[in-house]
Order: structure tokens, then sequence, then C-alpha cells
């Protein structure tokens, strides 16, 4: 799993459970850490939905494609 | 993407329908005619409303108004303008009574012949100014001054020009904010988050706001709750994406012009046709690419999808039908005509609508399709322009595979997620024979939704597709 999903993961995790219960994960050195510090009045809950926000649309720009998978295998026509 | 099928800026207050009544007699004559049960096939749009008055007498009175111009004509044998038709079907519209549509091709002759109410031009600011003396809401209401707007103004720059509608939707934001920091604390699993209720009130309170297209998002968004293993994760991306839009939305005065274009646009502010329609056109020889049908609240939603042969650009036309009505069947998928375009203003401006026809369509079977990477590229891009955007087209080769029980379109370099019907699926296996085929597509949060299979002597429709129950034949 790399770094990035693991982070995402971990705001999930944050976000399922709720910030009452569990803190939300520290963002990840540069823009988006800049972009969570962003948040106004920075308590746990803002900070958690600022990076919901900078995570989430960063996922969705930059989504990458899977590897190439094989094409389907015909099955033999009965002679 | 803006779905503003509810009718929302322009639509007049019951004071201003009233005000154009020659006689208070008048006035009363059509309050019994302003219920919906009178009334069969009618429709609005941002320039007009119509529909059948089916009367006490056999034949039904066709009625016609322009709301835009203040015309109307109605085919009772009244003298008196307007009518008691007309005063009701526009108190009926504005009560919100009429559903949205395009207008149909038989009205358009009988609009032209439309008599002007109260003396031309300058009924519409008796309209709107008189009913301003006593409520501050009408004349904001109403859409603005009559005049044009000021020049350098954007044109979709009406929040410059509706100072209580700005502090209404801010509010209505601000609001929205709150209620998304409030499923951070509790967490997606709390039980409320399973509940209509939690959902509905945010969306009504959207729609006070004057923010119709949030209030779209936010109901889609509750259907999303529980459906699929990894729900949470789509819920969660787009509570991301509601807080950007709150935030931005507030800031609209310190974004780009552009920018603030299109996140005014997704809030559910409305442009006119007719600005749009001012614009300059892009001419070009249009492949219609695609199309796709989704159900928004009461009313169907159908996008075109259009590419420029030259430019290289993709547009999207969109057509409404509420209960019975008629989606847009002007354009065929897999065929190609010499047009005008006019785009909505925004960043990324996919939203268009079709002016001139230069010459019939012709069968357009040459399409080329991206490579995986290429599609990604291009989307990615859009996506980066605005990233509230909830399809994106693309169209791209690839072969349609499974793997691990899923469905991808590979090439040799890369594959993506398809999220195809049962019946999708099997017909672009049929198609392909399991080899390479062009696709359209629309790129979604939850991968490709195939639209049109590009072959090499036909074009073969497998998008989503209207409920046939809801929408009338064409």
């Amino acid at each position: 799993m790399s770094a990035e999903h693991q982070y995402w993961q971990e705001i999930v995790g944050a976000a399922l459970l709720g910030v009452d219960r569990r803190d939300p994960p520290l963002p990840p050195e540069g823009a988006l850490r800049d972009l969570a510090a962003d948040a106004v009045r920075p308590g746990a809950a803002e900070g958690l939905r600022q990076q919901v926000a900078a995570k989430a649309v960063l996922r969705r720009a930059a989504f990458m494609p899977r590897a190439a998978a094989a094409p389907p295998v015909p099955h033999a026509l009965d002679s | 993407m803006a779905v503003d099928g509810v009718a929302g800026e322009g639509v007049w207050q019951v004071e201003q329908v009233l005000a154009l009544a020659p006689s208070p007699s008048a006035a009363a004559a059509a309050q019994p005619l302003a219920v919906p049960t009178k009334w069969a096939g009618t429709g609005c749009s941002d320039v007009c409303v119509w529909g059948r008055c089916i009367g006490s007498t056999g034949e039904p009175y066709e009625c016609v108004v322009d709301h835009v111009a203040v015309a109307a004509a109605c085919t009772c044998p009244s003298r008196r303008r307007p009518c008691k038709h007309v005063l009701a079907l526009l108190l009926l519209w504005a009560r919100g009574q009429v559903p949205t549509g395009a207008v149909p091709g038989a009205l358009q002759t009988r609009l032209s012949a439309a008599v002007p109410l109260q003396g031309s031009g300058t009924a519409r600011s008796q309209a709107s100014s008189q009913p301003a003396n006593e409520s501050a809401e009408g004349a904001q209401q109403a859409g603005g001054s009559p005049g044009a707007p000021p020049p350098g103004a954007p044109q979709s720059g009406a929040p410059q020009r509706h100072p209580d509608r700005v502090e209404r939707m801010s509010a209505g934001l601000a609001e929205l904010d709150r209620w998304l920091l409030d499923r951070v604390c509790a967490g997606l699993a709390h039980p409320s988050l399973g509940e209509y209720r939690t959902w509905d009130d945010l969306a009504a309170r959207l729609v006070n706001a004057q923010l119709p297209a949030l209030a779209n998002r936010v109901r889609r968004l509750a259907g999303a709750v529980g459906s699929g293993p990894d729900w949470h994760e789509h819920v969660l991306a787009e509570i991301g994406v509601l807080h950007l839009l709150a935030q931005a939305g507030r800031r609209l005065g310190e974004l780009p012009v552009p920018l603030a274009e299109s996140v005014a646009a997704a809030l559910g502010w409305q442009v006119r046709q007719a600005d749009v329609l001012a614009g300059v056109p892009v001419t070009d020889d249009w492949v219609v690419m695609g199309r796709s049908d989704t159900r928004e609240d009461r009313i169907e939603v159908r996008r075109m999808w259009l590419r420029g042969r030259n430019t290289g650009g993709w547009a999207m036309v969109l057509s409404f039908a509420a209960y019975q009505q008629v989606l847009d069947e002007s354009m065929e998928v897999g065929t190609s005509m010499p047009a005008d375009v006019f785009r909505y203003p925004g960043v990324l401006g996919l939203r268009a609508l079709v002016g001139q026809r230069h010459g019939s369509p012709t069968a357009a079977h040459d399409v080329r399709g991206d490579s995986v990477v290429g599609a990604c590229r291009s989307v990615g891009e859009a996506i980066a322009a605005e990233p509230w955007v909830e399809r994106v087209p693309c169209c791209l080769t690839g072969t349609l595979t499974r793997v691990e029980g899923s469905w991808v379109l590979t090439d040799e370099y890369a594959a993506l997620p398809v999220d195809a019907t049962p019946g999708a699926l099997a017909t672009i296996l049929a198609c392909s024979q399991g080899g390479p085929v062009t696709l359209t597509a629309e790129w979604t949060p939850s991968g490709l939704v195939p639209l049109t299979i590009h072959m090499v002597d036909r074009a073969v429709d497998v998008g989503p597709v209207a409920d046939p129950s809801f929408v009338g034949a064409a």
C-alpha cells in the first residue's frame, strides 16, 4: 500500500469513527499540510474536514489507471 | 455539474403576476384556474411558460407566455389582455407548480405571435418594480434589472446584481459547512447518516438558500449511503468536495472570473439562455459522441455529448423532462452536423447550447479513441480545473475484460474500471468480440460509464436510458 493511499485510509478511519473518538491523522509534509493548516479556526474537526477536502480532490484529479490486464480468452467452440 | 432543472432565478413573484392583471376582477377570475388540475401539458423554460387550460367548455385553450419579453398568446376568445388563462398560468408558475422542460417545437411559432402585455418593453420593469416597494425580495427574485448588465460584468455576474441573494446563499453555505463538520465530528458510522431526515432537511434548506444544484448533490449523496462495500469512502470524498464548494462559494468575489462562474454554476446559479446565445459561438462539425440520461429528483436529465471535429473540444447539451414530458431527440448518436455551439461561462465551459445548424446531420464513423493513459491525462486535467465536476467525457480505445471479478477497459499499458449495466457490458462484449473497441464514456468516481460503441460502420448507443414509464413518447 502506497503512503498516499495509507494516508487516505487514515482519514477515512478517523471520519468513520468521528473526531470525537479518534484524532485525525497528520497530513504529509508539503502542499497538503499547508492546505489543511489553512482551515478556519483549525480545531481537530475543522482540520479533518479540510484534510478530507484537500485529499479527496487530489485523489480525484490525480487518479491513476491500473496495470494493464489480459484480454478475455475465448472458449474453444465445440466441434 | 449544475442541474438546473428546478426553476429558480427569473421566476416571478405572485404579486408581480397580479400586477399584470388589467383589473382586480381579472385577477380574481384567474385564481380558481390557477390550480394544476385545470391544466395539462404545462412546462417552463428560462424564457417562457406554456400549457393547456382545460375549461368548462369542450376545447382546451392553448396558452404561452414569454416571461422575459412579457408577451403572451392564448387561443381563448377573450379580448382582455392578459386573459385570465395567461394570469392563471403565470400564477401556477410563480408558485412553482410548472415543471421545467424544453419548449415544444409547435409553440415556437405561437410564441413569435405573442402580444406584448401592458405595452412592450416597460411592462417587465413595471412588473418587477411594483411589488418591490412592498417586498424587497420581489425585485431580486425577478431576475435583475431589465437593462443590460454593466460592461465588464461577468455574464452570470448575478452575484453583483443580487446582494440579498448573495447574503442568503452565504448563509446557506455556512450552514452546509456546519453540517459537514457535524458529520466529521459524529463520524460516518453514526446512525443519523442513514436517516432520510438528516439529508432531506439539509437539501430543503439549500433550496431555500437558492442553491438548487447543491441540494440535488446532497440528495444524490444520501442515496449513496450504504450502497456498496466502500460507500463511506465515496461519501467522504463528496463531503470533501462539498466543503470545497462551501468555501469557494463564499469567496466568489475573490476568485478569477471564469472560476467564479464555474463555482456559481455548481451551486445552482442559473445563466439565462439568452445571455449564453449572446456570446461568440464555436462553429465546427460537431460529432454527437454520446447520450446519457439520469433521474434528478422528479426530473429526467439528458446529456448529449458533442465533440468538435476540428477543435477537439467537448460540449454538453442538457435537456430536461418532468413526468410524461419528452426529452430532446433532435440529435442522433453517431452523426455529425456543422453547427454553432455556444458555451456557458466557466473554466471548462462544457455545458453548451446548439445555435444555428449549417447543414443536415451525416454519419460519423471515423471516431478515433485515445489510449487509456491519454484519457486519464485529459480527464485529470478537467477535474483539476473544476474539482467538483461529476462526469468528464472521454473517448478511448481498449479491450473490455474482467479482473478479479470486476470489469475493466484495458489496452497494452493500463486499465480503468468500468461501471456499466449488465446489458451494456454484454453489448460491448458482443460488438468487440473480445478485442479492442472505441468507446465514448463518462468518467465518474466509480469508473467509466460507457455511452457509445464506435464501430467502423455504425455507432451503438449503450448509455443509461430514461425510465420509459416516466418520460413521454416523442
